[in-house]
Order: C-alpha cells, then sequence, then structure tokens
C-alpha cells in the first residue's frame, strides 16, 4: 500500500485490490450553482469527468479517490434516510440541495452530533467507525452532486 | 382456510375440550362476521378477504369516498384499520398514536397518545418510523410501540391496563409489526436486522402481559425453541445445533433473522406461521454458511413455542431478500389432490406453495419473470440453484455486482397479497425493480446500522431489455400451478396491501395515491380515486348500519419513500439506467389520511 495514502483509509482500502496513484483528470466542473461561487476559488476539491465510457460502452462518471470514498461511505450508510444519491426521501431532505446553503462546518457538525429537523430526527455519526474517518471524503462528494458536476449513479474511481 | 369452520372448530374446542385454552371464543367469533374486520388480515389465514359483496363488480364503478379522518401524523402509513361492531380503531405512524372512531358520526371516542423517546427510537428504525397496525382481543386493543413496549388498552375507554418491554432501542431494536391475538396470547416480533439485532418472537398473556415464551431464529436450539428430533426441514429431523453449525464462531451473535412481517395462525393445527429476516450484515463474504435460519419460514406451537416445521428459502443470503413476507393459509388444490397450503410471495421473486401441516414443499416458482439471481428451486433439496452472475458473494467484497433482479426490496415486501376462496386466485402487489449491489467491510458497533453493502435500484426493464420503465406490477396468481394469470403494470410498485371480496373485487393503492378496484377474473380497471398522499396501506373492507364500507390509509413513506420518494434516477444518456427521470414527488406529498368509500345511497 503506497505510503501516499493517510493511516484512516488503510482500513478501508484494506483487501482492495485497486493500483496505487491518482491519474491526474482534466479539470471538468460542469456545475453552476449559485452565486456565491463567484468568490470561491476555481479549484475544486473534486474531479470529475462524466464523458467517459466504461468497458462496455456505458457512460460512467471517472472521479478523483476522495470523490469516490464518498459515494461508498453515503451509500453504506446516509442513503437509508437521505436516498440513493443524495436526493432525498419523504423523510430525510434532498442533500444535493442541502448542500448549496450549508458550509463544512455546519456539515461536519451535523454529521458527527445529529439534528432534530424540519422532517424528523438525525442520529450523529460521531462514533460511528463507518462514517467518523470520511467525513471529509463525504463532503466531497456531495458537493459534486450538489454543484452538478457528479451525476446520480456509481462513480468509478480513475486510477 | 374458510372462517366458517373456525367458528366450528371454536365451539367444539369449548364444549368437548375443556383442558383446552379457549380465552377468547369471543375473537374468533368477531373475525367470522364480515360486517367486521377484527384482525389486520382479515382472519386468522391472512386471506384479506371479505365475504361481503354488497360492493361489486356491477356497481363498483359508483364507488365515492364518504368521510376521512387525517390522522394527524406525517411519515409513512402501513397497515389499516380494525373495525369491531360500531368502533373502527386506527394507529399512526411513530408516535403510534390510537384512535377509537364512532362509526355513527366519525366522532373519537377516545384516544391514546404513547410518550416515546424520539431521540432513542427514530434513529435505530432504517425504514421510516411506520407501524402495521393494531390487535384486538378480550375486550382489549393491543399496541406495539415503535420502542418495542407492547401495551394493552381497554377497548372501550383506551386506558392502559399493561405495558411490557419488549426489546431495546439502544441495541438497535425497534418494532414495527402488528401484534398476532391468539388464544390467550399475543405473539409480537422484532425489528433491526440492519443493526446486527438477533430477531426472536415472544408470546405474551393476554391477561397481565407475561411473558409465555420467547423463541430466537438464531443460536442454540434452547433460544430458538428447536427440537432437534421433531423439527422438520422438508419431512428430516434438523438434528442438533442446526442454526450454529451454519454460522462461523461466534458470528450468529449479530446474526439477524428479524421478524418484521406479518403472522398467521391454523387453530386446527395450533401452529403459527411467520418469516425471519436478513442475517444481519448485507456483506455475505464475512458470514460464510446456510446462516440458519434467517431467511427463514417457522411453523411453531402457539402455546409452547416449538418449532414444529421450518424451511429455509434462501441459505447464504446476498441480497438481503428478508423472508418476512404474510404467510397465506389457503385449502387449495395442488397437483390434483386437496391441501392445507401456506403460500408465500417471498422477497426472493419465487412464490411458494408449502404443505402447512407438514412443511413439505409443493411450488416454488417466480411470481415475476425478470428475477435471476436464481434459474429455479430444486425441489428435492429446496435449495434456489443461484447463478454466479448474480451472486454478490461470488462477485466478492468492493466489486459492484451487477443487474440482479429483483432488487433488495423484493418482487414483494411486506405489502400483503389477498386471495379469493371464489376465484382461487392469490392478488399480488409487486415491485419489478432490479440492483445493482456491492458488498464492503463494515465495522459493528451496538446501536448503529451494520449493512455493509450498497446498492442502485433501476427498473427491471434495464435488465430485461424490453425497454419498459414500470416499476411495479400487480397481479393474479394461481398458487397450484405457480403461474401468473394476469399482470396489471404500475409505474411505481404497488406498496399496499390487497383486499379481495366475494363482489368479485379487487382493491389496491398505488404509490401516486390511487385506490383502484378491479375486476378479479379478468383484472380490469373499474374504479379509481386519487387519495390525499401515496398508498403503503392496506384495504380493509367492513358494514356498519347495513352499509358496505371499504378504506385504507394514505400517507406516503416507508421503504417505497426512501427508493423512490426522490425517484429512480435514469438518464437516456447513460450510466446503465433505461427511461427518463422518474419521481414520485410529482405525483405526491406526504400525509396522513384515511379516506372510507362506499356506494351512493
Amino acid at each position: 500500500m503506497n505510503s501516499h495514502y493517510s493511516s484512516r483509509l488503510t482500513s478501508l482500502l484494506a483487501g482492495l485490490s485497486f493500483a496505487v496513484g491518482i491519474a491526474v483528470l482534466p479539470f471538468a466542473n460542469a456545475g453552476a450553482g449559485g452565486g456565491a461561487e463567484e468568490e470561491v476559488a476555481t479549484d475544486k476539491p473534486y474531479t470529475v469527468d462524466c464523458e467517459q465510457k466504461d468497458e462496455n460502452g456505458q457512460a460512467v462518471c471517472l472521479t478523483d479517490k476522495d470523490t469516490y470514498v464518498g459515494w461508498r461511505t453515503y451509500h453504506a450508510t446516509c442513503h437509508v434516510c437521505h436516498g440513493q444519491d443524495a436526493v432525498g426521501s419523504s423523510f430525510a431532505p434532498s442533500l444535493v440541495e442541502r448542500l448549496r446553503v450549508i458550509d463544512k462546518p455546519r456539515f461536519e457538525d451535523v454529521v458527527k452530533n445529529g439534528m432534530k429537523g424540519q422532517m424528523g430526527v438525525m442520529p450523529g455519526w460521531g462514533e460511528n467507525p463507518n462514517v467518523k474517518g470520511f467525513i471529509d471524503e463525504l463532503y466531497v462528494y456531495l458537493q459534486a452532486r450538489s454543484d452538478g458536476a457528479l451525476k446520480p449513479g456509481r462513480p468509478q474511481w480513475k486510477k | 382456510m374458510m372462517r366458517r369452520s373456525m367458528t366450528v372448530v371454536a365451539v367444539a374446542a369449548a364444549l368437548s375440550l375443556p383442558a383446552m385454552t379457549t380465552a377468547n371464543p369471543e375473537l374468533m367469533k368477531l373475525m367470522d362476521d364480515p360486517n367486521n374486520w377484527a384482525i389486520f388480515g382479515g382472519d386468522y389465514a391472512g386471506t384479506r378477504y371479505s365475504e361481503l359483496d354488497q360492493i361489486n363488480t356491477g356497481n363498483v364503478a359508483d364507488l365515492q369516498p364518504v368521510w376521512t379522518f387525517s390522522t394527524g401524523v406525517l411519515r409513512g402509513h402501513e397497515g389499516g384499520p380494525l373495525v369491531i361492531g360500531n368502533t373502527l380503531y386506527i394507529h399512526t405512524p411513530f408516535p403510534n398514536n390510537v384512535f377509537a372512531i364512532d362509526l355513527k358520526d366519525q366522532s373519537i371516542i377516545w384516544r391514546y397518545a404513547p410518550q416515546q423517546d424520539a431521540d432513542e427510537t427514530i434513529p435505530v428504525m432504517c425504514c421510516d418510523t411506520v407501524n402495521r397496525g393494531l390487535g384486538y382481543g378480550d375486550g382489549k386493543i393491543f399496541l406495539q410501540q415503535a420502542d418495542t413496549n407492547l401495551v394493552a388498552l381497554d377497548a372501550k375507554t383506551g386506558k392502559e391496563i399493561w405495558k411490557v418491554k419488549n426489546g431495546d432501542p439502544k441495541k438497535g431494536e425497534t418494532n414495527t409489526n402488528a401484534p398476532l391475538v391468539v388464544k390467550d396470547k399475543v405473539i409480537t416480533g422484532i425489528s433491526g436486522g440492519e443493526y446486527g439485532v438477533k430477531g426472536f418472537v415472544a408470546a405474551y398473556n393476554i391477561k397481565d402481559g407475561k411473558r409465555a415464551w420467547k423463541a430466537f431464529s438464531v443460536g442454540p436450539d434452547k433460544d430458538t425453541l428447536i427440537d432437534p428430533k421433531k423439527t422438520t426441514h422438508l419431512g428430516k429431523p434438523v438434528g442438533a445445533d442446526s442454526s450454529i453449525k451454519t454460522w462461523e464462531g461466534d458470528q450468529w451473535h449479530l446474526g439477524g433473522g428479524t421478524t418484521w412481517g406479518w403472522y398467521s395462525y391454523d387453530p386446527d393445527l395450533n401452529l403459527v406461521y411467520y418469516g425471519s429476516g436478513n442475517p444481519g450484515t448485507w456483506n455475505p463474504v464475512v458470514r460464510p454458511g446456510d446462516n440458519r435460519w434467517s431467511m427463514t419460514i417457522f411453523a411453531r406451537d402457539l402455546d409452547t413455542g416449538m418449532a414444529k416445521w421450518v424451511y429455509q428459502m434462501t441459505p447464504h443470503d446476498e441480497w438481503d431478500y428478508d423472508g418476512v413476507n404474510e404467510m397465506i393459509l389457503a385449502d387449495i388444490a395442488v397437483g390434483g389432490k386437496q391441501r392445507k397450503a401456506l403460500v408465500h410471495f417471498d422477497r426472493n421473486g419465487f412464490g411458494y406453495t408449502l404443505d402447512r401441516e407438514t412443511g413439505e414443499l409443493l411450488v416454488a416458482q417466480k411470481y415475476d419473470p425478470a428475477v435471476n439471481w436464481a434459474t429455479k428451486v430444486d425441489m428435492k433439496t429446496g435449495r434456489p440453484q443461484v447463478v454466479d452472475k448474480y451472486s454478490t458473494d461470488k462477485g466478492g467484497q468492493d466489486t459492484n455486482t451487477k443487474n440482479i433482479c429483483p432488487a433488495a426490496l423484493g418482487t414483494k415486501d411486506q405489502q400483503p397479497a389477498a386471495f379469493s376462496p371464489k376465484t382461487k386466485l392469490f392478488y399480488v402487489p409487486t415491485n419489478h425493480v432490479c440492483m445493482d449491489y456491492e458488498p464492503f467491510e463494515v465495522e459493528y458497533v451496538a446501536g448503529q446500522p451494520y449493512v455493509g453493502a450498497t446498492l442502485s435500484m433501476f427498473p427491471a426493464g434495464k435488465v430485461t431489455g424490453d425497454g419498459s420503465t414500470h416499476l411495479g406490477n400487480f397481479i393474479a396468481w394461481d398458487a397450484s400451478a405457480g403461474k401468473i394469470v394476469w399482470s396489471l403494470p404500475e409505474r411505481f410498485s404497488v406498496w399496499s396491501g390487497a383486499l379481495a371480496t366475494a363482489g368479485d373485487v379487487v382493491f389496491y393503492g398505488t404509490l401516486e395515491g390511487y385506490l383502484k378496484a378491479v375486476d378479479a377474473k379478468t383484472g380490469k380497471e373499474l374504479y379509481r380515486f386519487k387519495t390525499p398522499s401515496g398508498i403503503i396501506g392496506n384495504v380493509n373492507t367492513w358494514s356498519y348500519d347495513g352499509k358496505q364500507y371499504v378504506g385504507v390509509l394514505s400517507g406516503i413513506g416507508g421503504w417505497a419513500g426512501i427508493g423512490m420518494a426522490a425517484g429512480l434516477t435514469g438518464d437516456t444518456e447513460g450510466l446503465g439506467a433505461v427511461g427518463a427521470y422518474k419521481s414520485l414527488d410529482k405525483y405526491t406529498q406526504l400525509g396522513g389520511v384515511l379516506t372510507v368509500f362506499a356506494l351512493p345511497d
């Protein structure tokens, strides 16, 4: 395992047979977002390319590792309430929409400590080993979804 | 199972077998009266059939809503009302309020509002805060609360008579099932298969709430109440440690097998029937073995809880095909021979017909042709023949196994089917959805989700390649032959419980919110009405003052609310999904209303 990876990811990646290294993708941000984007630096924490095709000729979104890890973390736990691809459910809001109005500190606080919202009760995940080490990656994935850069479905990590 | 014969049995028992407990011949009599809807399934057999025929194929087109009742709660509304005499009893999703309503003027006679700890309970309910309904017996209404408290209320006043804790939300245990009231006992189960909870069924005394017995789905024989010599699986004694032998080491401690579905009962055989859920983690790689007795049909003695027979439908589950769906007891001919049958539409896509006395497997056929994870069930061994391509275990951890049908929510989930002894057909609300499923390693923490797989769901049409985009079908099924007789495609999964009547009308509800009535013989649609919200409740029927009524709860939610409230997204340009973007929230929003229908005066 390449020492480039932080140890917190080791447990996630143990047993995986992915090759090491991250390919540098051409910058591709299709998101429009809101007016706040004008102040933000032009590089996003994610790199997403949805113009590619997989080995079966099906369209696929290639992403950096963090976005992929965030997708995986999200769909292990969060999707049960917040729905597939973060679009929300009848009792938990769409995170595609929420990420447009909350900032990272707020996001971290809610994921760690939970909250009582308008729709129901969200537990805190600060002690859950399957979530607590991956909150940054979750945020990257959800930003990519919220910006419209990452389409619904399983992304592919371009190594 | 004919209700008439059950009354005869109850009377005969009272006269000739004084030693046998018949603590509620009252309930048997109430169930036998078609003017009532005295138990969640219409009768102990769970047929969801009514002998009322005032509403029939000739006049159902004139049906109209006649009164409505808002439950005051938003969230998924599963289950349906009970009607006994002049009183209708209705429950709500969390916080599980109960109302007794006077049918004369729809005024509220009494209301029971439990105090539950939302912060402790709601976060460990995986699939919305649903409740599948009340039980009645011995002058009491029984409420199985989400926080696991089982409560007995005086049916006349709503006063609490006793309350017993059935589990512990701190361990991830909650309840969503309706309790079964039978003889001198109340039967209930437990939820939490996504939290590593060990499933069980428990029987409590009607009189005082003391626990009579408790039977786990996994573990040593003394916990599972299995007799190595007497309990059989497909006719053969299961032998010692039948559960533990099929797990590695101590893994059975997180072995799942939860029991959140429906229960039925045969008074002649004195057997309670139900199914168990997934074996804990969705990642099959980490729990080798058949994982008994998850995904199993149980037949247990009502008095002692001892298992008479078992049948495991999905050994070593790799797809979350919980076995908890209803067990409909019907006397039908199979292979030219009259049988005391048990018919079960499993999540795994197979419609099973068994002999309910012996547990003999008679029929196992796909009730959606799209089902592909197994080619068939070997009728000698009872084992499904798994297709390697769709085995998430063979695919392995961190591999996305694709295009498996059905999706984890199954060809049918808890939404119960109905049986008409007139047509001899079963009416089944189904899902037509497939999935990609990727297992991976997760750590167990008590009270936290213990899932270990991601899944993507999409219309079955993507896999069958027929270009269809619909997500459900309402079908008529011949359980003797194992064949679909007719099939009505629906835009969304059909998530309501069906109702069959002697008027030859079959009712069901759709996720857009339509209550629909169709001809029991042909499936032709005869009536529809858009209720205030998507329907995941069960359609029930009763009579009051000489008039027949049909009632159903609307209130989108449940697993349908998660999987589809926001739509199964698809993109004609790719990402593998067929069809245009679908969104259930184009058709419905949250709600919580009981709508009652009748013919014009």
